[in-house]
């Protein structure tokens, strides 16, 4: 294998395993979704979860889909406290 | 402009050793993803603040959209992110591999970007079948808040979804250019990050519309 | 054009023209926020008629006086939108989107004029009008405002359009400058569909609706002004 393929696979590899991860997320906060929605005492908990799996598949599509992870700092810092703030405003507001 | 000064000399980085930073497109395209995702927000706050409020009707009107459909479209963007991504990368090696020397046949990002696209009109047709039963069950924007904010907030983004399928078409012409230049990738990861906002902002309003 | 060679009347009519702009918000705050009452929004799309004539009547003079610098300041979005158009002329050898974004600011700009006629055309004699007249004189005004996406937004893309088509160094406007005039195109989309709904956030009075296409045209005027206060010091 020539250095030439070797060193492109990094980049390819890393969305792969991206795009793997978002898909179980995907599948796993639907499962979350059944129990927000038929099963009352675990509902709140539900929801925190679908939230959170939500944002974190969010800031893992800027990170490395967005490439955020290589961009300049103060954009990747803005990013990051955005998906934090957004996700602590959304919890505050569906939990109270 | 300063940005371009780095992209001749600038392959995809190695790993966290080197502290050399890297933005993507051009710094316009950041100006409107942070408005989107500003924007967004609001609308993420209003559909939490009616869940909050009302919660009963809220919850019965999601117990009628089609979960299934929508899991499959959330998959749908998601993979349609992944082919950008991979082309992108296939076009930045076209670019460092094309030269008058030794120039490559063709560059395989394009098979990409069509797959891409794909993917995007596979969500607006599954959208548009979801719409189709809601609207055929005699629901509209004008039955209850829930379904108010779920035919506009979804209308916003398919609208995005939309300007997406253009820019894909865009991108997938530029990757057949015979030569990409640092000029064309910029404008090429652009088009990509647009298309990744598109699909950030629909893995949130299925969290909140479908989900909770 | 040499570049040795600089054109001090276009400089100081380039800055005429921004601060045009910069006097068109400055008019709106004082006749539309202030005293007119068009935003934060007086009325309401589900008001009943007999509740607008009461709500202006109790401001009338307010309103006729905010009206009369609602005209002042739509009238000034036409030496605005000439301005863009100017520079982007500029950078033109042969004229195609100057001509384009000078049909948007004529539309723009009546569109815009009619909302200060609806405005002041509501307090002229609230008393003697069936009620709903003044209602519909309302419902009017901010449809001229918001329904009118096409118009502003089809501004905003045909200010992008020769930016972002340019060759590099040869754009009318750094490339940023695009990328937000498409921003402000898509925050004024949501106005299109007030048509639809008479409360809520997607009505004319709406969060949605209203306050976002306002907040992002005026903040767009500055931006354009800005850009325009930029572009003339290349000639000073």
């Amino acid at each position: 294998m020539s250095e030439k393929m070797r060193s492109s696979f990094r980049p390819l590899r890393a969305a792969t395993l991206a795009w793997a991860v978002l898909v179980a997320a995907t599948l796993l906060a639907a499962h979350f979704a059944h129990t927000a929605q038929h099963r009352q005492s675990e509902a709140k908990l539900a929801v925190a979860g679908i939230i959170i799996t939500a944002f974190a598949k969010i800031w893992l599509i800027g990170f490395q889909f967005m490439e955020l992870k290589n961009a300049p700092r103060p954009l990747r810092h803005a990013f990051d406290l955005w998906a934090v703030v957004i996700t602590s405003v959304l919890l505050k507001i569906c939990l109270s | 402009m300063t940005d371009m000064a780095h992209i001749g000399a600038a392959p995809p980085l190695p790993k966290a050793s080197s502290h050399k930073t890297y933005l993507p497109g051009e710094s316009g395209i950041w100006v409107f993803v942070s408005g989107e995702l500003l924007v967004f927000s609001m609308f993420f706050i209003l559909i939490a603040q009616g869940q909050a409020e009302q919660g009963a009707i809220f919850d019965q009107s999601r117990a009628k959209l089609d979960l299934g459909l929508c899991v499959i479209n959330t998959l749908l963007l998601l993979t349609g992110s992944w082919f950008v991504a991979i082309a992108v990368e296939r076009c930045r090696e076209f670019m460092r591999d094309s030269g008058p020397d030794k120039r490559p046949a063709q560059n395989s990002a394009t098979r990409y970007f069509t797959l891409a696209l794909l993917c995007a009109l596979g969500f607006v047709s599954i959208k548009m079948v979801e719409w189709g039963h809601k609207l055929h069950a005699g629901i509209t924007t004008g039955t209850n808040d829930f379904f108010m904010y779920y035919f506009m907030f979804t209308g916003i983004h398919l609208f995005h979804v939309l300007m997406g399928v253009g820019v894909l078409l865009f991108l997938r012409a530029a990757s057949r250019r015979p030569e990409i230049t640092p000029r064309t990738m910029r404008i090429i990861e652009a088009g990509a990050t647009y298309w990744h906002l598109v699909d950030l902002l629909w893995v949130a309003l299925f969290a909140l519309l479908y989900l909770i | 054009m040499q570049s040795g060679d600089k054109d001090e009347l276009f400089a100081r009519s380039m800055r005429f023209c921004a601060w045009c702009g910069v006097a068109a918000i400055i008019f709106f705050v004082i006749g539309g926020v202030w005293l007119g009452g068009m935003i934060p929004p007086l009325l309401g799309p589900d008001d009943p008629p007999a509740e607008f004539v009461r709500k202006v009547s109790e401001h009338l003079l307010a309103i006729r006086i905010g009206s009369v610098f609602l005209m002042l300041s739509f009238a000034l979005f036409g030496p605005f939108g000439a301005g863009i158009a100017a520079q982007t002329r500029r950078k033109e050898r042969n004229p195609v989107f100057s001509y384009v974004q000078l049909m948007f600011t004529a539309s723009g700009t009546v569109v815009a004029l009619l909302v200060a006629f609806c405005w002041a055309l509501m307090v002229f004699r609230p008393d003697v009008y069936q009620p709903t007249i003044v209602q519909f004189l309302a419902d009017f005004a901010y449809f001229l405002a918001v329904f009118s996406v096409p118009v502003f937004g089809g501004w905003c893309v045909v200010i992008a359009l020769p930016i972002l088509m340019a060759k590099p160094g040869e754009e009318p406007f750094p490339r940023w400058i695009g990328y937000a005039n498409l921003w402000a195109a898509a925050l004024f989309t949501p106005g299109q569909m007030v048509l639809f709904f008479k409360h809520g956030p997607f009505s004319w009075n709406g969060l949605i609706a209203l306050w976002l296409p306002f907040a992002a045209f005026f903040l767009w005027i500055l931006l354009m002004s800005y850009a325009m206060f930029e572009a003339a010091k290349a000639d000073d």
